[in-house]
């Protein structure tokens, strides 16, 4: 998935439980969320060899996906092909962070605190309720989120410019100079605002190096 | 008797399998024992990537109607598996759904190789095997 509009076209996949076919469509947002939950558990109880809570866990992610019964085999199989449809198929730019050091502990930080967020963002901005909001397609309401924290942004920004502690007296020149407010690294356009490092061509490799598939050969 | 009744008759004949004078039915694998077949095969499972080409070859060699897998794989692996009787045992009963003391009382190597094609029948082991790598399910040892 790598457009907007892609986040539209439903998706959905056929198990077969018991010898029955069974058509499974992809979770919205807050399906999405528990099944995400039930899924990071079941990784602790196979890391600590639990059989018991992972077979609860595998029903229970079965259940909140509608299907009963069917042998072991076969709710094994549709666990494992819900979840790569449930997979997260595309990563926004505000998703890679900010690479700044952050601050050791936040005191009213909790546990899944950025979900939270997500949805208080977009019930203070568009009037939503939660349900409405855990109806959304999941790569829709990361979309939105992006939209949300670039306009935030941006109005912060235009209120800045109107305040004097934006402005910084250059003593030469005896004008006042805007201070540009610093943008995350998301939001930086790769080719202007990343700083460039030369490197001395006798520290450079030589020969052939392989990235993935390409080949560049150094001379 | 009705069409369908007869038909579950036959079906169940089909997958019954004696072991010394007890006759049980092989049923599909429940969620927890294929999680527990699945725990206890984990190290063993790994050596089986190596030989799916040989596996391959054998099914091809057979009429197609029953898949072997499990038949094969105890076949590749007998001789990591000769040293580890408990292991051994502790399969037997998870795809017989039984305890591990009825296995040793009763189960007679010659019975439980005449028992593979059945589970084989049952139940799709290649599919198990292949879903233990995708969802990482493997021994993890303390230290």
């Amino acid at each position: 998935m790598k457009r907007f509009l892609d986040v539209f076209f439903a998706q959905k996949i056929i198990v077969f439980i018991s010898g029955q076919a069974q058509e499974i469509n992809r979770a919205k947002f807050g399906l999405h969320l528990h099944l995400s939950r039930l899924a990071e558990i079941f990784l602790g109880a196979r890391d600590k060899g639990n059989i018991q809570e992972m077979t609860s866990i595998i029903e229970e992610y079965l259940f909140q996906c509608e299907i009963r019964n069917g042998t072991g085999l076969d709710q094994l199989n549709a666990f494992y092909q819900i979840q790569v449809l449930n997979r997260w198929q595309w990563e926004l730019p505000f998703m890679a962070g900010d690479n700044k050091p952050k601050i050791d502990t936040i005191p009213y930080d909790y546990n899944d605190r950025n979900w939270a967020l997500w949805i208080h963002k977009l019930a203070s901005r568009y009037s939503w309720t939660r349900e409405q909001i855990f109806n959304l397609w999941p790569e829709e309401a990361a979309c939105y989120i992006q939209e949300i924290l670039v306009s935030e942004f941006q109005e912060y920004e235009e209120v800045r410019v109107l305040s004097e502690v934006s402005y910084k007296y250059d003593k030469s020149t005896k004008t006042n100079k805007y201070i540009d407010l610093p943008k995350p690294n998301w939001m930086l356009s790769k080719a202007d605002d990343l700083p460039v490092y030369r490197i001395r061509r006798t520290i450079l490799p030589v020969g052939d190096i392989y990235r993935g598939e390409e080949k560049i050969t150094y001379h | 008797m009705t069409f369908t009744g007869e038909k579950k008759r036959l079906h169940i004949i089909e997958n019954l399998v004696k072991f010394g004078d007890e006759e049980i039915e092989i049923n599909p694998l429940s969620l927890e024992n294929c999680l527990k077949l699945l725990m206890l095969m984990s190290p063993h499972i790994v050596q089986l990537e190596h030989h799916w080409p040989e596996i391959d070859n054998a099914l091809k060699s057979t009429d197609g109607s029953r898949s072997q897998v499990l038949f094969h794989t105890f076949i590749i692996l007998r001789h990591e598996l000769a040293g580890l009787p408990g292991d051994i045992s502790k399969t037997i009963a998870l795809l017989l759904d039984k305890d591990v003391e009825w296995v040793a009382r009763n189960v007679k190597a010659q019975e439980f190789l005449e028992a593979l094609p059945v589970l084989d029948r049952v139940n799709d082991f290649r599919q198990l095997w292949q879903l233990s790598k995708a969802l990482g399910i493997k021994v993890r040892y303390k230290l």
